[in-house]
């Protein structure tokens, strides 16, 4: 089972990503990386984070900078895995639909239970990396079992048929 | 008189830790004066979408100090500019925000020198 180990705060917002890190800082186990910018996001995205918490708007990053949708699209793109949480000011269910749309886990509107809900966010995505990692064991298991009862329903045929074994075996 | 500002979410937030209590109102004090201004500007110059954009930024901060009438005033400043309606009413509404921060700011000021 892949862990959290590496979390990226994205966000234009210093204070925001300040406070969220602050408040993640009691999890020692957790490697927490801020950007201010999507495109220095990007230029780290090596770092294999498997939660990124992402900004929705990046106005303050410069005219040219690019948007959260942006970005979350880039992530996904280059590392499928990783978990995109969403946090914005914006408290629009439209916004938030949309960025589900394209994959972020989750939608967190940046207000006094943010961090509180940034925290349950981490936990849902370890439960469902738990749940995703057992699925993909009980899968293996399932193969493995196939495979070896095939080979044994062969193994009798061959045998049968060489007459190793019969129908009216000696000791009946 | 009544306080403007309601430290108790960050009080919480911190745990009542001086360092951080300071850190955050120091970045708030940093960061505010110059939003302020960057939104009369924007609104002298007729940029509706940049006031949007700098009342949007401003907002949860102005929710994490607490401070009292200002996150429903910037809310509204933020959506009249993001839609462009009733903008008439905006030079008001952001004078009276203008004052809140202003009383905040010296609020925080205090309450920084003390902690």
């Amino acid at each position: 089972m892949k862990q959290v180990k590496t979390i990226f705060i994205v966000d234009d917002d210093q204070m925001q990503s300040s406070m969220l890190q602050d408040y993640l800082s009691k999890y020692s186990t957790f490697d927490v990386h801020i950007f201010n910018s999507g495109e220095e996001c990007l230029k780290n995205i090596s770092l294999d984070p498997q939660i990124v918490f992402l900004d929705y708007n990046f106005d303050k990053a410069g005219i040219n900078a690019m948007n959260g949708i942006d970005i979350l699209k880039e992530i996904k793109a280059q590392k499928p895995a990783a978990e995109v949480v969403m946090i914005s000011g914006q408290d629009r269910i439209d916004v938030a639909v949309n960025t589900m749309k394209y994959g972020a886990f989750d939608y967190i509107v940046k207000s006094e239970s943010a961090f509180h809900r940034s925290e349950n966010a981490i936990f849902n995505i370890i439960k469902r990396l738990k749940l995703q990692g057992e699925a993909s064991l009980y899968k293996k298991l399932t193969i493995t079992f196939g495979v070896a009862l095939l080979i044994m329903i062969i193994l009798v045929i061959v045998l049968y048929k060489t007459g190793v074994i019969s129908k009216n075996p000696g000791w009946v | 008189m009544t306080k403007t500002i309601n430290l108790t979410f960050l009080n919480t937030f911190t745990g009542g830790n001086p360092d951080k209590m300071k850190k955050y109102i120091s970045m708030f004090l940093n960061y505010c004066p110059g939003q302020l201004e960057e939104m009369k500007n924007q609104l002298e110059a007729g940029n509706y979408d940049g006031l949007r954009g700098t009342a949007h930024a401003l907002k949860p901060q102005i929710t994490y100090m607490g401070i009292s009438g200002g996150e429903e005033l910037i809310k509204k400043i933020e959506n009249l500019a993001g839609t462009k309606t009733d903008v008439g009413t905006l030079p008001v509404m952001l004078d009276n925000f203008h004052k809140i921060c202003d009383q905040a700011i010296v609020e925080l000021k205090m309450e920084i020198a003390s902690v």
